[in-house]
């Protein structure tokens, strides 16, 4: 949903190639043959290496056992309550309720009809709750309303929503909550963004604060203030960091990028467009700057042609309804 | 002063609620007092407090994490002192070290939390013990490629915590 993060951090695919190092390294069975090819992979480029010591400060915490105390130590965190039959036991109040709720979210998408609010493909929508708070809607969003007395409580099946949450006026109102597949975002009086993505949801913090209950976590809920974003999957956060223009542009109906790669700027755009939109491989990599409408999205690709050297074509030249693809002009 | 400082508000408002909430929460009136004073302490770092509009709901959010890592510490400590109680006497560690241990616990017992239990041993066995992969797949009753497996899943874990 966001630019990727342009810091020179190095991405999954060395972070995945780091960890397997670490397994090999950590199994008692490398080979001389295998240190020499791991020492080479670490100084090849230096992503490599940042790669490598993030494998290393993952584990740093184990180096504060010392030699002779490894077994009680081991002995205590097996040993633990709460380890060997999951880790629920320190759930309670809100986070508790939702373990059940949570169990059916599988077959969510299958279900759309029945979703409470939907918007097609291109629309987006605001709606008032039963509390005064606003919802607004993305493109291609699903979301069901269950507000009770114990919560105010938004699920948010799949796309993306804002909520600006409304003053009450009791002291004490029950929690507004957004859920998704990996956890639940509690309002703490505040304006915020939530996307649902396939194995992640991805939260914006416009004004005040949010609580993140991870699902698959039991410690503390991490505390996001305005002014950050933040990544998570049912384990945990993947990613924090402060929020650019361009993540929470959309419930203006914008689309802003700064130096956003095309591919992704295009990816983004297919979401408000009915017949698919592709980007050709070649100029993927070209970037673009600028605040676009996400209504008229012809006109953003009619404004693209004259900005880059790409040209808009029909991606099945027979069909020119069957959808459109950007290519190298 | 003319204006009340925005924690001194709170804690006038919603103090005696908060140890209310505690103390049904865990039975105990010198505990949740206790741990409110902790919720207040975090609360005196957080910035823009004005700015809570839901001050009760926060309040909570705030306390349940204090009460976790409360009991969390509890749980360790316990079950540290227990492991060390079956060790021999020659090898009981200072008062000192034995904190340090423990901080060093709480820190992997974090760092490993929403880990399924063969793949947390596996990674125990291997990082804390030392263990080679043929033995931890003896301990463990599994493949080799298992174990290698349940490697992969935990360090992939670990790397992805974010750590404060």
């Amino acid at each position: 949903m966001s630019p990727a993060c342009r810091t020179a951090e190095p991405g999954p695919e060395i972070l995945h190639e780091a960890a397997r190092w670490f397994v090999l390294l950590s199994s008692g069975e490398a080979s001389e043959a295998d240190h020499r090819r791991w020492q080479a992979w670490r100084a090849e480029n230096a992503l490599h290496e940042a790669g490598w010591q993030r494998a290393q400060a993952a584990c740093a915490v184990f180096s504060g056992i010392p030699a002779g105390q490894t077994r009680p130590a081991f002995d205590a965190l097996e040993r633990r309550p709460g380890v060997s039959r999951g880790r629920r036991r320190t759930l309670g109040g809100i986070a508790g309720l939702f373990v059940a709720a949570f169990a059916g979210w599988h077959g969510w998408r299958v279900s759309d009809r029945s979703a409470d609010h939907v918007t097609a493909i291109g629309e987006q929508r605001d709606i008032v709750l039963a509390d005064g708070s606003r919802l607004q809607l993305d493109t291609d969003s699903a979301v069901d309303i269950a507000f009770s007395d114990k919560m105010r409580l938004v699920r948010l099946r799949r796309g993306r929503l804002m909520i600006a949450t409304a003053r009450q006026s009791r002291s004490d109102p029950p929690p507004f909550l957004v859920e998704t597949a990996e956890g639940r975002i509690q309002a703490l009086g505040t304006q915020f963004t939530v996307a649902q993505a396939p194995d992640s949801s991805a939260v914006v913090v416009l004004e005040a604060r949010v609580a993140i209950h991870v699902e698959n976590a039991s410690g503390e809920a991490p505390i996001l203030n305005a002014g950050q974003t933040a990544r998570f999957n049912r384990r945990g956060l993947l990613e924090q960091r402060p929020q650019t223009p361009a993540d929470a542009a959309w419930h203006k109906g914008m689309l802003v990028a700064d130096a956003m790669p095309l591919g992704e700027f295009i990816d983004e755009l297919a979401r408000y467009r009915t017949q698919p939109l592709r980007c050709a491989p070649a100029v993927r990599q070209l970037r673009i700057s600028g605040t676009y409408p996400l209504a008229d999205t012809e006109r953003t690709l009619a404004a693209l042609a004259d900005t880059l050297p790409v040209r808009i074509e029909a991606l099945r030249a027979d069909d020119p309804s069957g959808g459109l693809i950007v290519v190298r002009k | 002063m003319s204006a009340t400082h925005p924690v001194a508000e709170l804690y006038t408002d919603h103090h005696s609620w908060l140890h209310g909430w505690l103390r049904r929460k865990l039975g105990c009136t010198h505990r949740a007092a206790d741990l409110a004073h902790d919720t207040f302490l975090r609360v005196l770092s957080t910035p823009k407090l004005d700015e809570i509009r839901e001050p009760r709901a926060w309040l909570r959010t705030v306390a349940h994490g204090v009460m976790v890592n409360h009991l969390r510490r509890q749980d360790i400590e316990r079950a540290y002192c227990e492991a060390l109680a079956a060790q021999p006497e020659t090898l009981a560690p200072s008062p000192e070290a034995r904190a340090l241990v423990l901080e060093a616990l709480l820190q992997i017992d974090a760092l490993l939390d929403g880990l399924p239990p063969r793949v947390r041993r596996a990674f125990l066995l291997s990082q804390l013990e030392g263990l080679t992969y043929a033995d931890i797949a003896g301990q463990l009753g599994v493949s080799l490629s298992m174990v290698k497996k349940y490697m992969l899943q935990a360090i992939t874990h670990c790397m992805q915590v974010e750590r404060p």
